[in-house]
């Protein structure tokens, strides 16, 4: 066919190696199913030579003298690597990366080391496993790939917060999020949520900043999962390391040039909405004087109405009845429109609009939107011996689900290299994002966040159609939510298209992050690396709420400015001492200069001129927000790893670290690690057996030193806004301490790695302890002390936990394998102390009856509010009014965190086919839910709207057969704590009497706010059908010129099962922070499904 | 060859060395707080202690769904969760949080004066001593309100964090809190030296004169003074006799009040709650309106001390209701204490909302009144008919009620007894809900309010509605102790409660004697 080209190319490339000493040739084959693979790229590894396998997997190399090895990679390949010797014929299988067991990793400061040397655990994910099914917060694609790594993300926050953790928590208020690496730069991951936000208590959620990696440009990621991966790293890897490598310049097909393609649409949808009731109205249901069925009776014009309760955003209202006929707000926004004649022209009386009161035929599913986006990446890549470039462009863009909302991200890449002569070599890595967004959701209990007014407070009956016409012709505001038929104004609910296309919020981030440097190779066992790292962003956002609405109008804006700079040196000597023994000593410093500025204001007082936004548009002078805090650390760190003849592996580190945030006399602290491989499988015995492919013992242990925020040591005055003229100065509610020591995670694990069966059983098992003592914290301390909370060192946080990772090859025949993967974690973590004296320290208040705290002698993050009274039984006991007593102090209703987490792949090669299916499970923890909380109350959801064991809807009167009946026995709670049996009448009794009072469903409702904050405590357990993927790759045969031409269809978010309450999706979060576990108004759930294409040149 | 290969090692090995000996150099410098200023001129904490503690007295959530229901002189027209005793321990927890943290403003006054290398700076500001005084004086102020509303707390080792490094302190009887309170106003009212400099700024309150501080402090003093007569009648007469010898206020002139501004962001917080943040959730009570309109008061009809005679602060006190459907038209109050079904019905439009001048703008938070003084001579003086009157005078020329009005409204008043001073007491103490209530544990009046289990309102339907308590059986004696201070403080909260008596709403102050 069309091989000419290729040859030629071929052959240009060969031309180019005229520095080439000898000539190996050989065939890349896949081991699987022994196919050739053609576009392979085989690297002579620290050089630039290099060339690609031709269409029948064959390639032919000219090695430098000093080349050793040569590599060997793919998409979609784990990469190999093979010591060349004296061979000339090389022939190699490749493995896919679904069961990447073996072969290079990277490890800490970008260093590729072979996995089995390795004396802790690090697993790894290729970059095609998150590209396939693209997410905008790449992160989030890891859910459920990787042992130990919990992921939690919203996925209706659009482009929202995912709280990442790695072997669970270790720091009580500070960050706990892992360290995010790019080529070697630290990336920065702040959070800009305000604390109500995560509290819950609403706000945008504008997501964590580690999200602009783009999915498109990884070619891997290493997950360090633990103290001894990642004490190279420093204070802030304490929590672990994402470690994130990008793909690279290869040789491209023709002419040098490589073209690849990954092109892709994907549609969300609203996956999950709570339950709601179908069969009363909005409102009260009035009784009485003056009343007609449920309604008010008005007369206007002469003619008598029926009015709802406009004002109220409940659901008590009349039952639905078609028959009967109701005054809807909008007709009567549309009689003040005309100017409210009371007589038509004909001089009858002016007869406003009716409407049968029924359930909407629009309901809050139709307030949603598809979303569809578009992805396209378009990458160039070339190699050579002198240099090599990858140049990268992806553009997204989407609209959102909800009403006004998009995103669009642009992302350049350029990854290169040039060598100058035969030692010198300069790198550099650049990434450019620009990011768009409007109308973000707003989260929580929040004014502007429509779920809120769907779920927690609102009316039932509203058509979205009618909806839609949210302003009247002035410019002023129609709302289902009218103070009274005689005053339009909002009472406490705007329409939700109002929030929608006039309180909306936009955002603009500018981002570029990279580094440059030289490798000088001084001898071809001594190499040092010079490097300077940068990332900085811009990041601008303007919040709005429009003259008109229920709350008053005001206009943010704020401009966030971050720059950390990282230079760095490395120095690496290789040595191998005779042909047992291998060492490897790396000595390197940094220097890492952190500022944060923000800039910006909010309007005061309102906003004067309609449609007008601008910090000027203010009556009061606007309030100005401006803030820089700057921080420093300088590091020195070496490591030293020995080998024995590939069987016992030994790695020391030391670092040192000097922080600008303590004091002078604690500034400087080291900390070390050590660990140890022992590759028993390579002893005689063990080696060339049939059935045991590979066995590693490992063992590490580190200490990680950590520091803490900027300006932690003196306590200064804080300005608040004029009163008039008058100045004003106050103390902070934090007492800050200039005797700040660092704080200190000590942890060990160890752990096994086994292969069996020609590597078709494997083995990954990893137990591990970690302790975080002295704590630098916030304590909260007795407001009597003229302080709300005080800078200290104390407390500690133990985790211990174990991760198992399962391979297996079921089925592996010509044309067909099935591999399943499982990962499994489950950590248990424990609050060891606080101060003394202390015994919770509260993390977040939520909006309502719920907080998060951190308990001693309990896990992080429990959930602490009013319990129910249970009796010695188990049972829980109610008053003799047939009601939930509660707890008189409040109680730990369980923590956040779960008890284990697990996933598992499946995935299925037929010829060119290849599908794969992933489950995420979650197991444990709690979620408060304060949609569920006040949905009840207003009688928004189904349970509100239920029938009782009389066959009666529970909001009928109870002497009707209705109301509810609690699942209790009769009681009451003595001072001591202990509880007294009643009978029905109120006398004490000796044993227990079932409860047999019924309660109006108003009541029962109400109490879910005013009775134990149990009631709306639930498991957050979840299985997920996190993903379906299905590809084909056209054989090249068929594709001309085009290579790997493949078209994949995935879906995500498909099903959920075990959920203990139907209305939540338990996997919820507003921040990357630890304020976790309070949903409320929560984003609906997406579901998505896509197409991509991915192709080469 | 070696050579240069050593060299070239050595600049490797040096290179660390070389980096790191500057470095941290910089570190001081970096780790200095640009964002905040070190030195702060003194007044600055004057105006935030006062517009802060005015901030959390008569707004919103301490205001309106605390101390104004607990009076009864306000109801909630929907969620009545509070007004029936099931508090928000939220806004329990912050009320605590923010009386106690603002003092420690005026702590930095005090401490900022004393202080040998900043008092001269500061005196430019006003004299060292009256600074401190009137500082003191706030203090003692707050101080009174807090322990009248839990009883034992932390005094004697509050707020020394900073000092100290005093992080939980225990809670002190309130029988040594009253005299150290009363001494510490004594000391102040001798520390003011009239003849020197006030405040040049910032002392939104009294504009820096200094009468005016010596006088509240001899006000207050007599508050105190007279609330602790039951339980130490000794001493109790001594201090009102120090109090009236060191001269208290004598006119409207000298109320303590915080003025705000007409213009956001420094309105007044009860109007911010209704015209900022839409929050008109409060009605003045049917039991307040009836009382002021001279008719029997509420659902069980109770007597009205003054029957038959029209209060001329009604229409300063209260509006109109827009929607006569459920109450009828004018003034009509919300009945206090019933269930959110039959408040809904009723509606924030269909109760009287509190009077344009309670919610003005630039409102005035009263910390203290000229009339509340007058009513107190009149009590110890045996109900003096004189002290009576003019506190009823005082408080209707306060309010801008007509000069013939007001002397028609005067003339036609049933004489000075216990029953209408302390009811005239009440009248005159709206907007200070705390008060109110304070002055109703101490002496039982007015006789007027619902109590759990009475009717409240007879519905349209001549139904009787009563008041059903949430929690508890009777109107609340004392406010429960923070949730946050049980979980934070435990050692001293849990030692507090076996010397004080049971955390609940019915255990009585010290000087609260049946």
């Amino acid at each position: 066919m069309r091989k000419i080209p290729f040859l030629l190319a071929f052959l240009a490339l060969l031309g180019l190696q005229v520095q080439a000493q000898r000539q190996v040739t050989g065939t890349v084959t896949n081991a699987e199913d022994g196919s050739s693979i053609p576009g392979v790229s085989v690297l002579v590894k620290g050089t630039q030579v290099g060339t690609i396998t031709d269409i029948n997997g064959k390639y032919s190399i000219k090695v430098p003298l000093e080349g050793k090895i040569l590599q060997f990679s793919f998409v979609g390949m784990q990469t190999l690597e093979v010591t060349i010797g004296n061979q000339s014929v090389i022939d190699v299988q490749m493995r896919p990366t679904t069961t990447a067991l073996e072969g290079v990793i990277v490890t800490a400061l970008g260093i590729s080391r072979e996995k089995k040397s390795l004396g802790y655990a690090v697993q790894d994910v290729s970059g095609d496993e998150i590209s396939q099914a693209r997410q905008l917060n790449a992160i989030n694609s890891l859910s459920g790939r990787v042992a130990g790594l919990q992921i939690t993300s919203g996925s209706g926050n659009m482009g929202g917060s995912s709280r990442v953790l790695i072997r669970g928590v270790n720091s009580i208020s500070g960050n706990n999020n892992p360290l995010y690496v790019i080529d070697g730069v630290p990336i920065d991951n702040s959070d800009f949520n305000t604390v109500n936000t995560a509290r819950g208590a609403g706000g945008v959620d504008y997501g964590n900043m580690a999200q602009d990696v783009n999915s498109d440009d990884i070619e891997s990621i290493s997950v360090l999962k633990g103290p001894a991966a990642a004490a190279l790293y420093g204070s802030r890897a304490a929590n672990g390391v994402i470690l994130i490598t990008t793909k690279k310049g290869k040789a491209g097909a023709a002419k040098g040039i490589g073209v690849s393609i990954n092109s892709g649409i994907s549609i969300e949808n609203v996956a999950y909405l709570p339950k709601y009731q179908n069969l009363y109205g909005g409102g009260t249901t009035f009784t009485g004087a003056g009343t007609k069925d449920g309604f008010l009776v008005q007369e206007i014009n002469g003619i008598e109405y029926l009015l709802p309760d406009y004002a109220t955003d409940e659901s008590w209202g009349p039952r639905y009845n078609p028959n009967i006929y109701y005054l809807p707000y909008w007709s009567l926004y549309d009689w003040e429109a005309l100017g409210k004649p009371t007589t038509n022209a004909d001089g009858t009386p002016y007869r406003l609009e009716t409407a049968p009161w029924v359930a909407p035929k629009h309901d809050v599913e139709d307030f949603f939107e598809t979303s569809v986006g578009y992805t396209n990446n378009i990458a160039l890549t070339s190699a050579s011996e002198n240099g090599s470039f990858r140049l990268s462009y992806t553009n997204f863009s989407s609209n959102g689900y909800m009403p006004n909302s998009t995103l669009n991200r642009n992302t350049f890449n350029f990854n290169g290299t040039s060598k100058f002569g035969k030692k010198l070599m300069a790198f550099t890595s650049f990434n450019y994002i620009k990011t768009y967004a409007l109308g973000r959701p707003v989260t929580g209990y929040d004014d502007n966040n429509v779920l809120q007014k769907f779920t927690q407070w609102g009316q039932r009956q509203l058509d979205m159609e009618k909806m839609k016409n949210y302003m009247n012709p002035d410019g002023t505001q129609r709302t289902w939510n009218r103070r009274a038929w005689f005053d339009p104004l909002p009472n406490y609910s705007d329409n939700f298209y109002w929030t929608r296309f006039m309180n909306y919020e936009e955002d603009w981030r500018d981002r570029y992050y990279g580094n440059v440097g030289l490798t000088y190779q001084i001898f071809d066992w001594l190499k040092l690396t010079g490097k300077y790292n940068m990332d900085t962003y811009t990041f601008r956002i303007n919040e709005r709420v429009a003259i008109g609405s229920q709350a008053l109008s005001y206009y943010q804006e704020d401009v966030r400015q971050l720059t950390e700079t990282n230079a760095e040196f490395l120095l690496e000597a290789d040595k191998r001492f005779g042909d047992d023994f291998t060492t490897k000593l790396t000595l390197g410093g940094n220097r890492m200069h952190r500022q944060y500025e923000l800039n910006g204001g909010i309007t005061q007082g309102g906003l004067v001129i309609r449609n007008f936004y601008n910090l000027r548009n203010c009556l009061s002078p606007a309030l100005v927000h401006d803030e820089t805090s700057q921080k420093s650390i300088n590091s020195l760190y070496g490591s030293l790893n020995l080998g024995y003849k590939g069987l016992l592996y030994l790695d020391v580190t030391l670092r040192n670290d000097w922080s600008s945030t303590l004091p002078k006399n604690n500034w400087s602290y080291p900390y070390p690690s050590v660990t140890l491989s022992y590759v028993f499988s390579e002893m005689p015995g063990l080696q060339n057996q049939n059935w045991f492919d590979f066995g590693k013992l490992r063992f590490g242990w580190a200490e990680v030193g950590n520091d803490t925020e900027p300006y932690r040591l003196i306590t200064l005055y804080e300005n608040i806004q004029n009163f008039g003229s008058d100045i004003i100065y106050t103390l902070p509610g934090m007492l800050n301490n200039a005797k700040l020591r660092p704080e200190s995670t000590n942890g060990w694990e160890i752990g096994t790695e086994l292969r069996f069966l020609n590597n078709r059983i494997g083995l990954d098992f990893t137990y591990y302890y970690k302790k975080t003592t002295d704590q630098i914290f916030n304590t909260p301390i007795s407001a009597a002390s003229g302080f709300t909370s005080a800078m200290i060192n104390a407390g500690s946080i133990s985790n211990k936990g174990i991760e198992f990772l399962l391979t297996l090859t079921p089925v592996k025949v010509k044309d067909f394998t099935w591999d399943i993967l499982l990962n499994f974690a489950k950590n248990t973590n424990k609050v060891e102390e606080l101060i003394e004296g202390v015994e919770t320290l509260r993390l977040a208040n939520g909006p309502f009856n719920i907080s998060v705290e951190a308990r001693v002698g309990e896990a992080y993050g429990q959930l602490v509010g009013t319990d129910f009274v249970y009796d010695a039984k188990g049972n829980k006991v109610v008053g003799t009014n047939g009601r939930y007593l509660k707890t008189t102090v409040v109680q730990s209703l369980g923590s956040v965190l779960p008890d284990w987490n697990a996933g598992i792949t499946n995935a299925f090669k037929f010829k060119g086919f290849d599908f794969s299916a992933l489950i995420d499970i979650q197991h444990g923890g709690k979620i408060f839910s304060t949609s569920y909380m006040w949905g009840i109350y207003s009688g928004m959801l189904e349970e509100t709207a239920a029938i009782n064991a009389n066959g009666k809807n529970i909001r009928d009167a109870v002497a009707d057969g209705g109301g509810v009946l609690i699942d209790g026995v009769y009681g009451k709670l003595n001072a001591d704590g202990s509880v007294t049996y009643l009978d029905k009448d109120g006398n004490p009794v000796d044993s227990p009497v079932k409860n047999e009072t019924y309660i109006s469903g108003v009541r029962w409702a109400a109490d879910h706010y005013s009775g134990p904050a149990a009631q709306n405590v639930f498991d957050a357990s979840y299985v997920k059908l996190r993903e379906l993927r299905l590809g084909y790759t056209i054989p090249n045969r068929y594709t001309g010129p085009i290579q790997n031409l493949r078209i994949s269809i995935y879906g995500r978010n498909l099903a959920i099962w075990g959920r203990d309450n139907k209305h939540i999706d338990p996997e919820y979060t507003t921040s990357s922070g630890n304020t976790q576990g309070i949903e409320g108004g929560q984003l609906p759930s997406l579901r998505s499904f896509g197409i991509n294409l991915t192709c080469n040149f | 060859m070696i050579m240069k290969t050593l060299h070239k090692i050595a600049v490797v090995f040096n290179l660390p060395l070389f980096i790191l000996a500057g470095c941290t150099k910089d570190f001081e410098e970096i780790n200095t707080n640009p964002n905040r200023p070190i030195d702060v001129p003194s007044y600055a904490f004057m105006t935030s202690a006062q517009k802060q503690l005015c901030d959390n007295i008569f707004d919103e959530w301490w205001g309106g769904r605390q101390s104004m229901l607990w009076a009864q002189y306000w109801a909630q027209n929907n969620y009545t969760d509070e007004d029936r005793y099931n508090i928000r321990q939220n806004v329990n927890d912050g009320y605590w949080r923010t009386i106690y943290t603002i003092m420690v403003d005026l702590n930095e006054i005090i401490e900022l004066n004393q202080n040998p290398d900043k008092k001269d700076l500061l005196s430019a500001y006003g004299a060292n001593e009256n600074q401190i005084a009137s500082a003191r004086i706030l203090r003692a102020w707050v101080f009174q309100h807090l322990t009248d509303l839990y009883g034992d707390i932390p005094y004697f080792e509050a707020l020394k964090a900073k000092s100290d490094r005093v992080f939980l302190p225990p809670y002190d009887k309130q029988s040594d809190i009253y005299p150290a309170i009363i001494q510490e106003l004594t000391e102040a009212a001798a520390q003011i030296d009239v003849t020197k400099a006030g405040w040049t700024q910032g002392d939104i309150i009294y504009k820096g004169d200094m009468t005016k501080w010596k006088k509240f402090a001899n006000s207050l003093k007599l508050r105190m003074a007279l609330r602790m007569k039951k339980a130490d009648p000794t001493n109790a007469q001594k201090y009102i006799d120090e109090a009236i010898a060191g001269g208290v206020f004598t006119s409207n002139g000298d109320v303590a009040a915080f003025k705000y501004l007409p213009s956001a962001p420094n309105t007044a917080p009860m109007y911010s709650a209704y015209y900022i943040d839409n929050r008109t959730d409060f009605a003045v009570t049917a039991q307040f309106v009836d009382l002021l309109k001279g008719i029997p008061v509420g659902g069980a009809q109770k007597p009205n001390p003054f029957a038959g005679l029209e209060d001329p602060r009604l229409p300063i006190f209260a509006d109109p209701v827009k929607d006569s459907t459920m109450l009828g038209p004018g003034y009509q109050g919300m009945p206090y204490g019933m269930p959110d079904e039959i408040t809904k019905a009723i509606g924030a439009q269909g109760s009287s909302w509190p009077g344009e001048l309670i919610l003005a703008p630039d409102f005035a938070t009263i910390l203290m009144d000229y009339a509340e003084v007058e009513f107190i001579l009149s009590e110890i003086n045996g109900w003096d008919q004189t002290h009576y009157i003019n506190g009823v005078k005082a408080s209707l020329d306060y309010w801008g009620v007509d000069a013939a009005i007001r002397d028609a409204f005067l003339a036609a008043l049933p004489p000075a007894s216990q029953e209408t001073v302390l009811t005239q007491k009440y009248i005159a103490l709206y907007t200070q809900g705390y008060e109110g209530w304070s002055e109703y544990r101490r002496t039982g009046y007015p006789k007027t309010l619902v109590h759990p289990g009475e009717v409240t309102w007879i519905d349209l339907s001549s139904n009787p509605v009563k008041f059903e308590a949430l929690t508890g059986d009777d109107i609340p004696r004392r406010l429960t102790y923070p949730q946050e201070e049980q979980k934070v403080n435990v050692t001293n909260y849990k030692a507090a409660v076996a010397q004080f008596g049971e955390d609940v709403f019915s255990t009585r102050m010290w000087w609260d004697k049946p």
